[in-house]
């Protein structure tokens, strides 16, 4: 037969555990935010920030070979331009990381850091699996603490914890976002890199053109000028 | 390949000077193409045989004959293959009635220590192969230093070349 002082004490533990499952559910609709959002941001392709850059780059690069596949028939000289070179490296940037040659081919400021430092090394994807995971944990506590399962993570939600796990799976729901925007001014401005490159190239070779001579052996004689009409 | 064609009608249009690279044969054509349709007075081909997979669609050979039906335009071309170029080239084929079209050879002793080809349209409109032997070129409209000095050079071989007629050619 159950004392009364146990009475008392379980149904105290039934009420705290019913306050917390409250709480915790009530954290559901901005979980399932959350976890959309990042999934979104992991998923769609018009995220893939490094991809993009790396297609924006191809575009300009393959100007220099007629959309061909072999850029073998590409004058040597125009290849060992060092807008060529970068060029080169910003198509390579979804395939390999390789540090020395990204920091030879950013220049300063705020976005070249922030591309360096997040985008590059991919922690904008590592951070939104994360978050994923973060937001799926309340989301699933929510869940088990109602049909009473999971009850050894019911101390994580307790009153003195439950608004830091509100700013949690705010914060998660709200960095994607943030890393969406940044990631197309990242890929802009390297955007803006390619096309600089290529007309730097361009403008080389127009130089040529402008500065072109006759050779000495047959420059000296030909001082005449005729025209059709 | 679209953005291509765009970015040379643009840069044909506005007429700013803007360098467009021309990466392949393909490239070639729209750009020569692009040269006749907006030409207003002269064009000058510098070439080695005329290559008829630049010169000879039907695009090209349409705007070259819409350019010469003006009677105060003119086409000079200078060949340094001469024997490759015969009345079955489709735009000599097209063009070859035109009073307003000349034809040249340069000499094989100047042909051999000249590395370029060019194509210069009103003196301000080019395209210019740094090297012959590449397809590699750079083009542009509205460039008048280098429309002028491409210009000079073409005009300074033009008169060290002999005429060559059709009929010639064609029996050679």
């Amino acid at each position: 037969m159950t004392s009364p002082v146990d009475a008392v004490a379980a149904l105290a533990v039934a009420g705290s555990e019913s306050v917390i499952a409250g709480l915790t559910s009530a954290l559901e609709p901005i979980c399932g935010v959350a976890i959309a959002v990042n999934v979104a941001y992991l998923g769609l392709s018009r995220f893939r920030h490094l991809k993009e850059i790396s297609e924006e780059a191809k575009k300009e690069l393959h100007i220099f070979n007629g959309g061909e596949t072999s850029f073998d028939a590409l004058p040597q000289n125009i290849k060992d331009m060092k807008p060529y070179i970068v060029l080169d490296d910003l198509c390579k940037f979804d395939v390999k990381y390789d540090k020395v040659k990204i920091d030879d081919v950013l220049d300063k400021g705020v976005w070249a850091w922030v591309f360096r430092n997040i985008y590059r090394p991919q922690n904008d994807r590592r951070a939104s699996i994360f978050f994923t995971i973060i937001s799926s944990f309340v989301l699933l506590c929510g869940v088990a603490f109602k049909i009473e399962i999971w009850n050894f993570f019911e101390f994580l939600f307790n009153k003195n914890y439950i608004h830091l796990w509100f700013y949690a799976v705010l914060f998660s729901g709200i960095i994607p976002v943030v890393f969406g925007f940044f990631g197309a001014e990242v890929v802009e401005n390297r955007r803006q890199q390619a096309k600089h490159c290529r007309e730097q190239i361009e403008l080389a070779i127009q130089a040529k053109g402008q500065s072109v001579k006759l050779p000495d052996v047959i420059a000296p004689h030909l001082t005449e000028k005729s025209y059709i009409s | 390949m679209e953005d291509y064609v765009e970015r040379v009608a643009r840069a044909a249009l506005e007429r700013k000077g803007e360098p467009v690279f021309n990466g392949s044969v393909d490239h070639a054509r729209v750009i020569v193409e692009a040269l006749f349709k907006h030409a207003n007075s002269k064009i000058d081909i510098f070439s080695g045989h005329l290559n008829a997979r630049v010169y000879g669609p039907d695009r090209v050979v349409d705007e070259a004959e819409q350019f010469l039906a003006g009677p105060s335009r003119t086409l000079r071309i200078l060949l340094e293959n001469s024997d490759a170029v015969s009345t079955r080239h489709p735009l000599l084929a097209r063009l070859q009635g035109a009073q307003n079209m000349k034809i040249r050879h340069l000499p094989a002793d100047i042909s051999a220590v000249i590395n370029f080809h060019l194509a210069v349209a009103d003196s301000d409109c080019y395209r210019f192969e740094a090297d012959k032997n590449q397809v590699s070129a750079v083009a542009a409209w509205g460039d008048k230093i280098g429309g002028l000095n491409l210009q000079d050079i073409f005009d300074s071989l033009w008169n060290r070349s002999s005429d060559v007629s059709l009929q010639c050619a064609e029996a050679g």
